[in-house]
């Protein structure tokens, strides 16, 4: 009897299986405009300066990439394309190629990922990609959303608060708020990311 | 003492709700703004990503609001890589992220073959009728992709007309490909010309030697 509830209790897992169980579906993206919030911030459309960050022309050098996703209510929030991308901006269907100038941290297609540029004043953090958003971010709030918000990096809890979140090299990061979404590990990034 | 505890395990087990998985696919992103999914790497040359993009338009035209994913690679499939060389599978899931209140009618294709989702059984069977891409790289998925969407139309009772496009290419991500009377000609070429000239410097040391 307890070896049967033991591999019950061990089919629900997988953790470290070389061969992963495919998934039947995934959360889709929310219902309004709540969980679509727009790439473009006031101070971005501008320009100025956010936290600290300046906008500047080029693609920069030796760029990487973090991972983003978020949830609220267990529905998907998109990370738009554009953040920290100056106007006008060079669209290409979903993504955002280029703009007038760009900050250290920014997205250029809604999968989530996030260029960063290493050698900025201080270490990216994630608080950078939401104040370059316009989007509030902290330990009860998440862009539209109130409450507790959990945070994940790389499949671990994150105690802190979630600002101070540092965008390493391939980081994979997960916000949700308002119920549990299993947090992936890790992700494939793009090839020169 | 046992069996109470055996029991309790037994019930948490089953008390434990299933997890719902997080998304994390590139595709499921994209095809939220645009109606195709293109791959990371090897790209898709231009004539054929944009004859692929306006043929899916056209039947977008005449009523049929298909999306479609190119998969090439485990990048393209982000936080689900185990997907790769499944597109039946891909499909389900893939259309499980991206439909709302109502299905959205979805075409995966991988080197492996198609996958369809929320598209009539009728539509789907066609398929079977059309090779699978010749190829992984980028110029055959892109094509294959064309040529299923073809088909899909023709299924449906609005058939669009094939596109025209380049001769296909040999090689992956760009457009000609270097000839193959280059690619062994050149180094061979290079190996005759420097026999050569050793064999004329020897000549020249044993004439200045003798």
């Amino acid at each position: 009897m307890a070896a049967v509830a033991l591999a019950l209790l061990l089919a629900g897992c997988g953790a470290g299986d070389p061969h992963p169980p495919l998934p039947r579906s995934a959360p889709g993206v929310g219902p309004d405009a709540r969980w679509r919030p727009p790439s473009l911030s006031h101070a971005v459309a501008e320009a100025s300066p956010v936290a600290g960050l300046r906008c500047s022309p080029g693609p920069g050098r030796g760029r990487y990439g973090a991972h983003l996703e978020l949830f609220a209510a267990r529905r998907v929030v998109i990370v738009a394309p554009g953040i920290g991308i100056a106007p006008p901006r060079r669209r290409e269907g979903a993504y955002v190629r280029g703009g007038r100038c760009s900050y250290p941290v920014r997205t250029r297609e809604p999968t989530g990922v996030i260029e960063v540029e290493p050698g900025a004043p201080r270490a990216p953090r994630l608080s950078d990609l939401f104040a370059l958003w316009g989007q509030p971010l902290g330990r009860r709030r998440l862009a539209s959303f109130r409450g507790p918000v959990e945070a994940y990096v790389g499949g671990r809890r994150w105690d802190g608060d979630p600002r101070a979140i540092p965008l390493t090299r391939h980081a994979q990061i997960v916000l949700e708020i308002g119920g549990h979404v299993q947090p992936h590990t890790r992700y494939r990034f793009p090839p020169g990311l | 003492m046992r069996r109470v505890l055996a029991t309790v395990v037994l019930l948490a087990a089953l008390a434990i709700p299933p997890a719902a998985h997080a998304d994390g696919d590139p595709a499921s992103d994209v095809l939220l703004l645009q109606d195709v999914y293109l791959p990371y790497q090897p790209v898709v040359p231009k004539p054929v990503s944009s004859a692929l993009m306006a043929t899916v338009k056209q039947l977008h035209k005449k009523g049929y609001p298909l999306k479609v994913a190119v998969i090439a690679s485990q990048t393209d499939l982000g936080t689900v890589p185990q997907f790769l060389g499944r597109p039946g599978p891909y499909a389900s899931f893939l259309e499980s992220e991206i439909k709302f209140n109502k299905a959205k009618p979805l075409l995966v294709v991988m080197e492996a073959g198609y996958g369809t989702a929320a598209v009539a059984p009728n539509l789907a069977s066609s398929l079977t009728a059309v090779p699978k891409p010749s190829s992984g790289s980028a110029d055959a998925l892109g094509r294959a992709a064309i040529a299923a969407v073809l088909k899909i139309a023709a299924a449906d009772g609005h058939p669009i007309a094939a596109p025209k496009l380049p001769k296909a290419s040999s090689g992956g991500g760009g457009g000609g490909g270097t000839s193959p009377a280059i690619i062994f000609g050149v180094p061979v070429l290079l190996l005759a010309i420097g026999g050569g000239l050793a064999a004329l410097r020897a000549r020249q040391t044993d004439r200045t030697a003798s």
